[in-house]
């Protein structure tokens, strides 16, 4: 049954207003264009390096194909932000509609006609006229937003450019005079079914029906060429603009999977022990052309967001890094040839050095850009040369000669192990059967407020009956603090002695409460060729109290807010056993407004512990505050980096009667 | 583009010595060894001379009662071309006397070169002597205590900071210059720059490769007794309020003899 009454079956009338053999002419005027757009995409294909992107292209797709169905057709990072999500929906959505729309006219018209068949007719073609007002209406909802966004709130990480204008125009012209030619076909072809184009309709009554057609005819077809014109060239200028996010974005989430699962784990470029010892090997990169492929690709997936700059601890602290920059920055050399050197005059070195690699930008980034990666690859470079001022060479220097950052001798630690030893504890070879290795880590030992989570953590675990040792003389650090810092040989020559211990022990399972150690010994030492059963104190404390081996016997009178370390939350996902934990042991827990994946560093990550760069804030100062604003009196932190930085913080703002600061293990203890 | 020679020192980590809590001696054996901090901004000047004017050998050259190899190694991942080095136990004692004497004779297996660059003295005797030695014994101009350095065709410019002003001065070359910690920040060699090192030479001598007898090594100066200061804290407490405080305090200072009333 029709649903049109009339007498006629509605279809699609197309060309029907334009001369004869418009269509023949629209297609050899759009030759160029296609051309242009064929050779753009071919010279973006050449730069990212076309033989290993066919190579890389069929490989593990199952996989790849849910990343790109979850994050670029379903956009379920982008809608995770209410304003920009609803807008980029809406333009996304409606565009994709208008295309197929599109596509569908083109295969009604130019295939099926010729055929002589039609499916742009009856009810389906109703449904389809329908459908395009309906999504062109969402499309040109989005855009409203857009300009909002842009030109009336200026949402501060929105960056004005002419390129990004530009395109905006060219879109909303194709919207609006998409409408008024279809306003103006219904004025001058009216049809039965033209209420089922309800925009276009409408906007044809607005129109003056049935009013001088020779000047509508002339200004439909003046409208027409130019819509067509300036569609033809959008889609021309996509492979030289911003619009080319349309299919690099899909393609970065596609190959996102060859990225490392957790930002908490870095490449592994060499094996230092199997390596001749007369190889020449280069780290890291200082030029876009000794990026990746995946790398170079991901560079053009960038949409100027600003997301990842939103996030940024070191960007709100008033660093010179801003993630989005840099990877904009990197974008641009690209497009320039690729060959320039980065810390000659694309980046600057502090630049790289105020990364606190918290991974706040990758966790932000909608279409999966690691701007983390690029900045640690810099590091590489930076650090392979030498290229360090006087801290961040002196921290080597410890490492290298003390094992530790710290730069105290072993001998700094044989107290501290004494007084451990009085507390009952055993070291590995005195108690090879131990099921624990209790790792302490180099804060823990040598910081004597630090010690205290080691003091709490053996009274919980004593409490609890756990078998337990420690290494005692033979802890060392795990290297991460040179990984981070880019110097890949040292973290490895480290990360292969204490292998080396690991092995000759026999452990596999570790307790620890530092969450560098604890990402470092999880995921990148499998890489060195040790795969370790890794425990948080925070997990061990929390599976304690659920199989009733720790018992709290009465809440301790605190209100207490968490800080979720950025190693252990966002790059491990340990998130609601420190929760469970201080639930049980505390009157409340409150949250801070950026809680779980989304908290902000305290500015100690990433090495930036050990050496100064410049800034207006403090990243531990801004974080604080907002810990002070939830009228918490207890700060709860989970690594022993924290604790120092907040103690600093603590001090600088005057907040030393407002809050206390615990380690979890502090907060049990007390409890028991 | 010059060929410069630098001196280098391998010093016990004097930041590391501790003194014996009873004889107040430094104990030696728990202290590690390290290339002596000023000579390693030598080798740094060195190595920016020859990157801004493109070109030039870099050569170390080294002695000390054991050269150690490692340490050399760093120095050559550092960017050295080559390394010159001898050991004997007796230069434990060397004095600056025997120091340049040894040195210049390292120096003249060197091959060619248009510059010495010493730190200005070392991490642990702080004599100040082998540099200008050094340009005794070979008849050359001798720039010290240098914080910056223009090399041109065949004449240096060195600054001196002094308490009052800049002391600028010219010379020609070859010629022998001593350098300050403010004249740059070393740079740091990376582990795979230290493994990839392990390809350059290094030239180990004996005393008679040199043309050198032990008495030749024989110190000018000898070291009699080296012991750390003692110092230790009073602690005394003043109490009372601040005004009272202050005139105990003043009273004290004046005790002391540190000021008059």
């Amino acid at each position: 049954m029709s649903a049109c009454s009339g007498l006629e079956t509605p279809f699609r009338e197309t060309y029907t207003i334009m001369p004869t053999g418009t269509d023949l002419v629209m297609y050899i005027v759009l030759l160029p264009f296609a051309a242009l757009f064929i050779y753009g995409i071919y010279r973006r294909m050449r730069y990212y390096g076309l033989r290993d992107f066919w190579g890389e292209l069929f490989m593990d797709m199952p996989t790849r194909l849910g990343l790109a169905v979850r994050y670029a057709l379903l956009q379920r990072k982008v809608v995770s932000e209410r304003r920009a999500g609803i807008m980029h929906t809406a333009i996304y959505s409606g565009a994709i509609a208008l295309f197929i729309g599109t596509a569908l006219v083109f295969i009604d018209y130019d295939i099926l006609r010729l055929l002589g068949g039609s499916i742009l007719r009856g009810d389906f073609y109703l449904v389809y006229e329908f459908g395009l007002d309906l999504m062109g209406l969402a499309f040109t909802a989005g855009l409203c937003i857009l300009l909002y966004r842009r030109f009336v709130v200026r949402e501060e990480r929105l960056r004005p450019k002419l390129e990004y204008s530009l395109t905006i125009a060219g879109i909303i012209f194709i919207a609006v005079s998409g409408y008024v030619l279809e306003g103006l076909r219904h004025s001058i072809q009216p049809r039965d079914w033209s209420g089922w184009s309800f925009v276009g309709n409408a906007l044809a009554s607005i129109m003056y029906r049935g009013g001088d057609l020779e000047t509508m005819v002339a200004v439909y077809r003046g409208l027409w060429w130019s819509h067509a014109i300036v569609a033809f060239t959008m889609v021309a200028l996509i492979p030289y603009t911003n619009l080319l996010h349309i299919f690099t974005t899909v393609a970065n989430v596609y190959f996102s999977n060859m990225r490392p699962t957790t930002p908490g784990k870095m490449s592994t470029p060499f094996r230092l022990d199997q390596l001749e010892p007369t190889d020449e090997i280069k780290v890291g990169a200082r030029r876009v052309s000794e990026l990746n492929w995946r790398q170079r690709l991901g560079l053009d997936a960038c949409t100027d967001c600003g997301r990842c700059e939103a996030a940024c601890p070191a960007y709100a602290a008033g660093t010179p890094l801003s993630p989005r920059m840099v990877v904009q920055k990197l974008k641009g050399e690209m497009w320039n040839g690729g060959g320039k050197d980065f810390f000659d005059g694309v980046l600057d070195e502090e630049e790289v050095w105020a990364c606190t690699t918290c991974a706040a930008c990758v966790e932000a980034c909608p279409v999966l850009i690691s701007p983390l990666e690029y900045i640690l690859e810099a590091r590489r470079a930076l650090t392979l040369e030498g290229r360090l001022e006087k801290k961040k060479s002196t921290m080597l220097m410890n490492l290298a000669r003390f094992q530790n950052p710290y730069g105290l001798p072993q001998s700094e630690k044989a107290g501290f192990i004494e007084e451990l030893r009085a507390m009952g504890v055993s070291t590995i070879s005195e108690k090879p059967d131990a099921e624990y290795l209790y790792w302490i880590g180099c804060a823990s030992t040598y910081d004597s407020r630090s010690r205290e989570i080691v003091r709490s953590m053996v009274r919980i675990l004593m409490a609890a009956g756990v078998s337990f040792a420690i290494l005692g003389e033979e802890e060392s650090c795990t290297g991460d603090p040179a990984r981070r810092i880019g110097e890949e040989g040292r973290f490895q020559e480290m990360a292969l002695a204490n292998i080396e211990t690991f092995k000759r022990h026999n452990i596999r399972r570790i307790l620890v409460h530092c969450p560098h150690c604890y990402n470092t010994l999880k995921n990148e030492y499998s890489d060195l060729g040790i795969e370790l059963t890794m425990i948080h104190h925070s997990q061990l404390i929390g599976q304690l109290m659920r199989e009733g081996r720790l018992k709290i016997r009465k809440p301790i009178g605190i209100k207490v807010t968490l800080h979720d370390s950025c190693y252990l939350g966002r790059m491990n996902n340990i998130l609601e056993e420190p929760r469970l934990v201080l639930s049980g042991s505390t009157q409340g827990l409150v949250e801070m407004r950026r809680v779980g994946r989304r908290s902000f560093c305290c500015g100690a990550g990433g090495s930036t512990y050990w050496y100064e760069v410049p800034r207006r804030e403090r990243e531990s100062v801004i974080r604080l505050r907002e810990a002070v604003d939830t009228g918490a009196d207890t700060l709860a932190v989970e690594c022993p980096y924290c604790l120092q930085m907040f103690n600093d913080a603590v001090r600088i703002s005057g907040y030393e009667e407002r809050i206390k600061l615990r380690d979890i293990a502090e907060i049990v203890a007390e409890a028991l | 583009m010059p060929d410069i020679v630098v001196c280098l020192k391998q010093t016990v980590d004097i930041y590391q010595l501790k003194p014996h809590p009873e004889t107040l001696e430094p104990q030696f054996s728990q202290a590690q060894s390290k290339i002596s901090d000023f000579d390693l901004n030598a080798l740094e000047e060195a190595l920016r001379i020859r990157e801004k004017h493109g070109g030039g050998r870099v050569v170390a050259v080294s002695a000390g009662p054991s050269v150690n190899q490692l340490l050399i190694r760093e120095i050559l991942a550092m960017g050295a071309d080559e390394a010159h080095i001898i050991s004997h136990p007796l230069m434990a004692s060397a004095d600056g006397y025997v120091t340049a004497k040894v040195l210049s004779k390292l120096i003249s297996k060197a091959g060619r070169w248009d510059l010495i660059l010493c730190g200005e003295a070392s991490l642990d005797n702080s004599d100040y002597q082998t540099g200008p030695r050094l340009a005794e014994i070979f008849h050359l101009p001798h720039l010290a205590y240098v914080s910056r350095l223009e090399i041109s065709e065949r004449s240096i410019r060195a600054w001196k900071v002094m308490e009052d002003g800049v002391h600028v001065a010219e010379c020609s070359l070859p010629a022998v210059v001593t350098v300050g910690l403010e004249i740059n920040t070393p740079r740091l060699p990376s582990l795979l720059m230290i493994r990839a090192a392990s390809k350059k030479p290094i030239h180990e001598y004996k005393l008679a490769d040199l043309g050198l007898g032990e008495d030749d090594l024989k110190p000018y100066v000898q070291l009699l007794e080296l012991k750390a200061l003692k110092v230790e804290r009073r602690r005394q407490k003043l109490e009372g309020t601040p005004e009272e405080l202050a005139s105990k305090l003043a009273d004290i200072i004046v005790e002391e003899g540190l000021a008059r009333r």
